[in-house]
């Protein structure tokens, strides 16, 4: 099912580029691309929902609810479902086109693997898994020299006879890249999600360092793509924090962008005064009934 | 929080040394690689090469003793007197003592995989890999030549005289000088060879095909087709070496259909069903073939009047040719319960091998 569905068409479609381009690396480079492209709306929206929670989470409003029910968990989480549901935000918003798109970078990468086939089952596996319409006598074997590496083994680059693993070094500064463009502000310094996105930041890059350079480059090549798609993602979707990398640029916070106003009921029973917050524009088109909420003038709970 | 910081702090080291140590290996999936001579057996599978006791089918000696992600073996070992070749994923070629499995040195200037079994005409070792060049090497393990193709090469070597044949992925069968490896002849195919060429000496042709769905019978001498079988769709891919039945030959391609053509000609005299899909070559014992299915089946026919024999079923995939040694039938099992299956020559199985963890 997984096979069909996914691994045969995308490693059809890799095929079929290596048939026009005649160059597996760059077909690997054009395929990465197109993924991306595919899997672009749904980038957007991810980024679109994850903004518009953290400029929630940025409001005063968040801030105070987060401290009064700070020993009251059940409460706050209440509270908390309550203000999405006003603002029309939802903190599992951005979860559902990050897991449409999970399956999607698997298969990217599984035919990427399987088309770089190396041994004789592999070979017969790739065989059968090419559509009859592409001659796999004509692809089998994918002539796999790009640029100075072969896209089957570990790449090195011999520089005055010292083997240097450029493709892995790159990949560790594209992934850091990546990772502190995507970094988004920090709430404050108890920042519980900023500290794990910075430990993440510092181990990611190794991580994918080691693996661009023990495996093979034409995996290490979709790696560093794939690194440099996002930050371009990122950068044309104004979701960048380039102030992290370039630090003379002025950094773009949340309350810096353009964010709908709008009067929600305080909640304090305590308090008669009402409460105004900016609240970020719903990444998804509000339904009537919002509109309607959020036209309706405050109201004060009944005692 | 700052508990919940080291947790992923923690999380990340772990998923990072499990991807590391499984990144740091060759990442391949392959058939185990069988040989067999002087009543043992020699299968190279995953981290060792074992030597097999073909009596009750006891492990002898394994290599390496201790085995590593790092290193991974799928070349069938070649047994030359004392001493056994054999090349790894690690892209290392070594050579063995055949008696205790030790090892006595190491050739590590390629590149890339070794897959290939290697062949030795007892003064030069011819080790193809993947990393697109055949070597030979003087029996100190020393670089004598190398030859540099367009693909890899995942072949068994064939030497006849002093040259030495040599099967491409990149669909050309070429002949090199043994001496000095320089290209004698080569011959393009529609498709990737995967198994060499069979021989034979009294015509001096060679018999070979391709995953362009054809056979070839090619003069050994020149590289000059003598005719071809297949073109007009007959055939499937083939990934395996004819046997040589006296002036015939027979084959199976991947369909399974298994065909007897006249070696001189290329005339069909028979055909038959096999059964299933097979990768794996026909073993010949006297007036038997044995074809090894690619789900785990093994079945035995006469020859002469294609009447079945046998059938036996494994548990695991068949990707390997079986070989005959001390009366025996072994064959090798891939992701089966078992990794080595004896039986005797009426099909009946005598012992079994599953490595010691």
């Amino acid at each position: 099912m997984w096979d069909t569905l996914i691994i045969q068409p995308f490693t059809n479609v890799l095929l079929a580029i290596t048939l026009v381009v005649k160059n597996f690396g760059v077909a690997i480079i054009l395929f990465t691309l197109l993924i991306k492209l595919i899997t672009y709306p749904l980038t957007a929206k991810q980024l679109k929902q994850t903004a518009a929670i953290q400029e929630l989470q940025n409001s005063p409003r968040y801030k105070k609810m987060m401290e009064k029910y700070r020993d009251n968990k059940e409460k706050l989480a209440e509270e908390q479902m309550k203000l999405y549901k006003e603002t029309g935000t939802s903190p599992f918003g951005s979860c559902l086109p990050t897991l449409i798109q999970f399956p999607i970078i698997i298969g990217l990468y599984q035919s990427i693997m399987k088309a770089m086939a190396a041994t004789p089952i592999e070979i017969l596996r790739l065989e059968r898994l090419v559509y009859p319409f592409l001659d796999a006598t004509k692809i089998i074997p994918i002539q796999n020299r790009f640029l100075w590496m072969d896209l089957g083994q570990p790449e090195r680059l011999a520089v005055f006879g010292v083997q240097i693993p450029i493709l892995a070094i790159i990949v560790v500064a594209t992934t850091w890249l990546q990772t502190k463009v995507m970094e988004p502000p920090s709430t404050g310094a108890g920042d519980q999600a900023a500290a794990m996105t910075k430990s993440m930041n510092l181990y990611m890059p190794l991580l994918m360092g080691w693996m661009a350079y023990s495996l093979a480059s034409g995996l290490a090549l979709y790696f560093l793509v794939s690194n440099l798609a996002t930050v371009v993602q990122y950068s044309v979707t104004g979701r960048s924090n380039w102030s992290k990398i370039l630090p003379f640029l002025k950094t773009k916070t949340p309350e810096a962008k353009p964010a709908q106003t709008v009067v929600l009921p305080d909640e304090d029973e305590d308090e008669d005064d009402e409460e105004e917050i900016e609240t970020p524009k719903p990444a998804s088109k509000p339904s009537a009934r919002a509109i309607v909420k959020q036209q309706r003038p405050p109201q004060k709970r009944k005692k | 929080m700052t508990k919940k910081v080291l947790k992923v702090i923690l999380l990340f080291i772990i998923s990072a040394a499990l991807l590391a140590g499984c990144a740091m290996g060759p990442r391949a999936e392959s058939a185990p690689g069988l040989s067999a001579g002087e009543s043992a057996v020699y299968v190279s599978y995953m981290q060792h090469v074992y030597k097999v006791d073909t009596k009750i089918g006891s492990e002898l000696w394994r290599y390496p003793a201790t085995g590593s992600v790092q290193v991974v073996l799928y070349a069938p070992p070649l047994l030359n007197g004392n001493s056994i070749f054999v090349g790894d994923l690690a892209n290392k070629f070594h050579q063995l003592d055949a008696a205790g499995g030790s090892e006595l040195w190491s050739f590590t200037q390629a590149k890339g995989w070794f897959q290939a079994k290697a062949a030795t005409n007892g003064d030069v070792i011819i080790a193809p890999s993947s990393d697109r060049h055949v070597y030979a090497l003087n029996m100190d393990g020393s670089l004598k030549w190398k030859f540099s193709g367009e693909f890899g090469f995942v072949a068994e070597p064939l030497i006849i005289g002093d040259s030495v044949i040599v099967a491409g992925l990149d669909h050309k069968l070429i002949a090199l000088n043994i001496e000095n490896g320089d290209l004698l002849w080569e011959t393009e195919l529609k498709g990737s060879l995967i198994a060499p060429p069979a021989y034979d000496a009294a015509s001096g042709s060679l018999f070979v095909g391709s995953l362009g769905n054809e056979l070839l019978s090619i003069d050994s001498k020149t590289g000059k087709r003598n005719w071809s079988f297949g073109d007009n769709g007959e055939i499937t891919a083939v990934y395996a070496t004819p046997i040589l039945v006296e002036d015939g030959l027979i084959f199976t391609d991947e369909s399974g259909k298994v065909f007897a053509l006249d070696q001189a000609t290329g005339a069909v005299r028979w055909t038959l069903d096999g059964g299933g899909e097979t990768v794996a070559g026909l073993l010949r014992v006297d007036d038997t073939f044995v074809i090894a299915l690619e789900k785990g089946e093994l079945r035995a026919y006469r020859i002469s009047d294609r009447t079945p024999l046998w059938t036996r079923t494994l548990d695991g995939k068949l990707y390997t040719t079986p070989v005959l040694e001390a009366e025996k039938i072994i064959v090798a099992v891939t992701k089966g319960k078992v990794l080595l299956q004896a039986y005797d020559l009426a099909g009946n199985p005598v012992w079994s091998f599953t490595p010691a963890k």
